[in-house]
């Protein structure tokens, strides 16, 4: 159960369940299956299809916008403790836009886009917060685009 | 900074008795400043210092030269041109007020009065010609009008409604102490450098509020609530445009029709108090060196008084008392002024009158108004302080400065201090009139801005909106049987009669199935040329069809459709042979009774499911007689049972609903069936088990009914606390106990409870003391937030996330507070107040904060306020604190309240 209760914490520190209220994200962490990655893998590759979206509870993960990518400058994002990624597929159905790199061996907690629907429905803050989570992204990359 | 905090900053320091931190925190909470806000406030209290000294200084000599070197006959003329160059500046001031972020305003404006005091002081030098001394007095005069005025605009767009409340004085105290400073810097310092290179040290003051706005917005970026107005046209075109729409801004805004009239009354008075007490003042005075002096000191002075009054006085009395009352400060006080002139023409009352207009006008007048403005919509407000300065303050200038003109050949005195003390009179009726609109204003934009679906869907339901129910019938008429069956159920709720005749038109190019929902959707409804239409379908469609349309024409008892009844019953069909028996039952046809029993029981008993369900389906309260006794009895029990453990949803349902009509104990064997069914997924199943709850013993039935009320769906709990009441002698008493004695519940749960209350039409009384005690509670749960944050600052992931839940059960729980009290009070009002609060709108909730401190029950206002506004005398209240002498206590209050998920954080606490 104290399981339950770190996770719902985690939740609320990451910026796409921050605005749902504790006692609705401990139905959010139920619905969430645990995945361990090891420094070097993909959790997927771009132009996959996939089913799922992650959040990561333990170690770093690099977004880039190539399959092999081993330089850090290229990664449009590293993403860390309670961050989310891979949501844009479970939204638009199209494959994956972007890799993910396990930078450092990471714990996930991916949720299933079928669960993500029925999550929506009965939480509609989540999807603000999702929304918002996108954004810092696009921002993140719009920077990054103008750096370069 | 101002010079009490500095004063509180060096003493600290010196007495090293207390930490920094704990120093400044506070100082901050003294001056109602919130975590964040300092560096904020700091700046802007700098810039105003330099705009205000400079003001002062600007003033003082200005006003000095003029009088000694031009002569004080000549003010009201001066007032006159004023008004006419204020206007023609102001409506360049409107072209690009809604355009450019007010800080590049600001800065336009320092360096081209920068450049303009060089040139005047340069002028001055040369000695050429006497008309810079009153060319002087119109810059000073214009200029700050329009840093004033801008003033407001910057505000606005820097800070929202609640910051702007608590922060607007603070930061008009920094202008205090620049005018403080300035009046002491020209009383000491024109007498040796001369008054005419006083010039040039307000032009220096210009560019060093230039410096100060540049570094902020550079570090800052632009003012977070500029909104660009349009950027089209020549900018003449623009200003006059500007100047059109606020003038049909007047037409529809109130409140700035009120503002503008309360407005026009203050610049009349508060001009002719100016023109008598200069007219005290040239006469006591008399070199230019001398008046400079006594300017200087008397701005010193008066500046000294509005700080002191704007530091500890006005936005406490805004809070305590609301800026409603604060409106009526200066119009009384500035009558009070005029009579103490009227008693006597000498330096006393021109002092006190200076006081009046140098102290409580920044002190109260400026404040409020800033206040009203800002309640204004953002896009509306620059056009709405460019129609005060274009059109009202030059009007109200022009007309004071013609009235005097006139006035000075009468020499009696006592004829313009009259004329002065009814504008004053005036000015005090419109900042009345002006209050009523207050409210109505925000309410408005509250209106404009948020989304109140429940309203929407009663007007809907309600059916008396001509363009919603065309909205309606076209849905109806949608070529998609799926929408066009939702739309005709819509509307046989909101308008029967039009269902009656449009449902048919729409049935002519239905699918059966579609015909066949319809026809169910239309059987409630009683209408001889329905049943015509009905009649005419027969036969046209399937048998399933036929079937529904014979039992809508038998449920109207359509005495020509009897005859058809014994040939149904011997139908193979079994849905025929339903709408039979239905027939012969519900006529009834007495000879027919015993031949449909039959029936009845050898479909009932049949296993195919085709067969079976139009006999279940006849399983309804108006049959009780018949089949809650023998023969049916057995057999209807052992159908239930079986669809009971069906593996198919629908079965369940239809097999629960059935069993929802049975009375308590006349089904003995099924209790164990539907509790374990109320574990199921399905929130339907669920709902259906609820309401079978009646069947369960009294103790069973309580305990299946209180899990129920924190089923996570709303239906379901809705469900729970109708059949939880029902069981009740007073169900408004026990629910009332439910929610005040016992606090039963989470926040959901509660909200279910206090639906049933409304639907129930509690009295007001009631909902007030339910109100009252949610208040109460959400008070409550903030202490034991606040013991959490300050007693245990390294806080364990258990004690943060406690916290959490703790702050959302206290917005959840105020907001409980309100909805109580929604139906009692102005319903819509309270809806967007809460709409408001929860809107995640910084604009909009301030808003809504300052609607909630004019509802008429203060009472709730006054304790659900401070959960909102931090800074709000919580210590004041009629509310004995809650206190908790360790963790222990703490958690125990929280695991004797019955709300589980607090429960559960408090026992993971616990447990670290």
């Amino acid at each position: 159960m104290s399981d339950i209760f770190e996770r719902v914490l985690l939740l609320k520190n990451s910026p796409a369940f921050s605005q749902v209220k504790t006692e609705d994200l401990k139905a959010v962490a139920q619905s969430l299956e645990e995945e361990t990655y090891f420094s070097g893998e993909h959790v997927f590759n771009k132009d996959e299809y996939g089913d799922c979206m992650y959040i990561l509870q333990k170690g770093k993960i690099g977004i880039s916008l190539d399959n092999d990518n081993k330089d850090p400058k290229n990664y449009v994002a590293v993403l860390s403790e309670g961050e989310c990624f891979g949501e844009m597929n479970l939204l638009d159905d199209l494959p994956r836009s972007a890799s993910a790199h396990v930078l450092e061996d990471s714990t996930l907690l991916s949720l299933e886009k079928s669960r993500l629907k029925g999550l929506i429905i009965n939480y509609p803050e989540l999807s603000l917060g999702m929304l918002k989570g996108l954004c810092t992204r696009l921002r993140q990359a719009n920077l990054s685009n103008t750096e370069k | 900074m101002s010079s009490r905090l500095l004063l509180i900053l060096s003493t600290t320091y010196i007495a090293g008795k207390l930490k920094n931190t704990d120093m400044v925190r506070r100082i901050t909470d003294l001056l109602l400043i919130k975590n964040g806000e300092q560096s904020q406030v700091l700046y802007f209290l700098v810039l105003f210092f330099f705009v205000g000294a400079g003001m002062a200084i600007g003033r003082g000599a200005s006003e000095a030269l003029f009088f000694k070197r031009y002569g004080i006959e000549y003010l009201p003329l001066m007032f006159i041109i004023t008004s006419i160059i204020l206007c023609s500046v102001s409506l360049l001031y409107a072209a690009f007020v809604d355009c450019l972020p007010s800080e590049k305003f600001y800065k336009i404006l320092f360096i081209t009065l920068a450049v303009l005091l060089f040139g005047n002081w340069y002028a001055t030098g040369t000695g050429a010609t006497d008309i810079v001394y009153p060319a002087f007095f119109l810059l000073y005069e214009v200029a700050s009008e329009l840093l004033l005025i801008h003033c407001a605009v910057y505000l606005n767009q820097n800070l929202v409604q609640t910051q702007s409340k608590r922060l607007t004085p603070i930061i008009l105290a920094g202008h205090q102490i620049g005018i403080i400073f300035g009046g002491i810097l020209l009383a000491t310092t024109a007498p040796l450098l001369g008054v005419e290179n006083m010039m040039l040290v307000w032009m220096l003051l210009l560019i060093l509020s230039y410096i100060a706005i540049s570094y902020w917005h550079r570090r800052n970026g632009v003012s977070p609530y500029f909104r660009a107005g349009r950027k089209s046209k020549s900018k003449l075109t623009q200003s006059i445009t500007q100047v059109s729409q606020g003038m049909r801004l007047l037409k529809t805004s109130r409140l700035l029709r009120m503002s503008s009239l309360s407005l026009f009354f203050m610049v009349i008075s508060v001009y002719i108090l100016a023109y008598a007490v200069n007219s005290v003042y040239t006469e006591s005075f008399q070199t230019e060196e001398s008046l400079s002096a006594f300017f200087g000191i008397l701005t010193a002075v008066t500046g000294m008084f509005a700080l002191l009054i704007q530091l500890f006085l006005t936005n406490r009395i805004i809070r305590d008392h609301g800026i409603k009352k604060v409106n009526y400060i200066f119009p009384l006080t500035s009558i009070f002024s005029y009579s103490s002139l009227l008693f006597s023409f000498l330096l006393p009352s021109a002092i006190i009158a200076s006081i009046n207009k140098e102290t409580l006008m920044p002190a109260f007048a400026k404040p409020v108004r800033n206040i009203f403005i800002s309640s204004l919509p953002t896009q509306v407000q620059g056009r709405a302080q460019a129609i005060s300065v274009i059109t009202v303050i030059p009007l109200g200038l022009a007309c004071a400065g013609t009235f005097l003109l006139f006035a000075q050949d009468s020499n009696n005195i006592q004829n313009f201090l009259i004329v002065g003390l009814v504008c004053s009179l005036a000015y005090l009726f419109f900042n009345k009139k002006m209050n009523a609109a207050y409210a109505e204003e925000i309410l408005s934009n509250l209106k404009k801005r948020l989304f109140i679906p429940d309203k929407q869907t009663n007007n809907f339901m309600e059916g008396n909106q001509d363009e919603l129910i065309k909205d309606i019938e076209q849905g109806l008429m949608n070529d998609e049987d799926n929408i066009s069956i939702i739309y005709a159920r819509i509307l046989s709720k909101s308008n029967p009669g039009r269902a009656a005749n449009l449902i048919p038109k729409r049935m002519n190019k239905a699918s059966n199935a579609t015909k066949d929902q319809m026809v169910k959707i239309l059987q409630p409804i009683e209408s001889a040329n329905l049943n015509d239409y009905l009649k005419t379908e027969l036969g046209k469609g399937d048998k399933h069809l036929d079937a529904t349309l014979y039992k809508a024409l038998f449920q109207s008892r359509v005495p020509e459709e009897k005859n058809q009844v014994a040939t149904l019953l011997s139908d193979e069909n079994p849905r025929i042979k339903a709408a039979g028996i239905y027939g012969t039952l519900y006529y009834p046809i007495p000879e027919l009774i015993e031949t449909a029993v039959d029936e009845w029981i050898l479909l009932l008993e049949n296993a195919h499911v085709e067969n079976y369900m139009p006999a279940v389906e006849l399983i309804i309260p108006e049959f009780k007689e018949l089949y809650r006794t023998p023969p049916l009895l057995e057999t209807v029990k052992q159908k239930i049972k079986d669809m009971l453990l069906h593996s198919e949803i629908r079965f369940i349902r239809i097999a629960l609903n059935v069993l929802s009509t049975w009375p308590a104990g006349s089904f003995d064997d099924i209790e164990d069936t539907i509790l374990n069914l109320y574990n199921h997924t399905n929130w339907m199943i669920r709902k259906s088990c609820i309401k079978s709850a009646p069947l369960l013993s009294e103790k069973k039935r309580n305990s299946l009914l209180l899990t129920a009320l924190e089923d996570p769906h709303p239906n379901v709990r809705t469900s729970a606390i109708e059949i939880l009441a029902s069981h009740q002698l007073d169900d408004i008493a026990y629910i009332q106990s439910l929610l005040i004695s016992n606090k039963t519940g989470s926040p959901k749960v509660q909200q279910t409870m206090l639906e049933y209350l409304m639907e129930a039409g509690c009295d007001s009384r009631t909902m007030h003391a339910i109100s009252l005690s949610f208040a109460h509670d959400a008070l409550n749960i903030k202490y034991a937030v606040q013991y959490l944050k300050e007693s245990h600052r390294n806080q364990e992931p258990a004690m943060i996330l406690l916290t959490h839940a703790l702050e959302e059960r206290t917005a959840e729980i105020s907001d409980l507070s309100l909805f109580a009290i929604q139906s009692s009070s102005h319903d819509e009002d309270i809806t967007l107040i809460r709409a408001g609060l929860n809107s995640d709108d910084k604009r909009q909730f301030s808003n809504a904060c300052e609607l909630l401190t004019m509802i008429n029950n203060q009472e709730i206002a006054s304790l659900i306020l401070p959960l909102y506004e931090e800074c709000a005398p919580v210590k004041k209240m009629r509310h004995e604190r809650l206190q908790f002498d360790n963790l222990n206590t703490l958690i125990k209050w929280i695991k004797d309240r019955s709300d589980p998920w607090l429960t559960e954080c408090a026992t993971y606490l616990q447990k670290q």
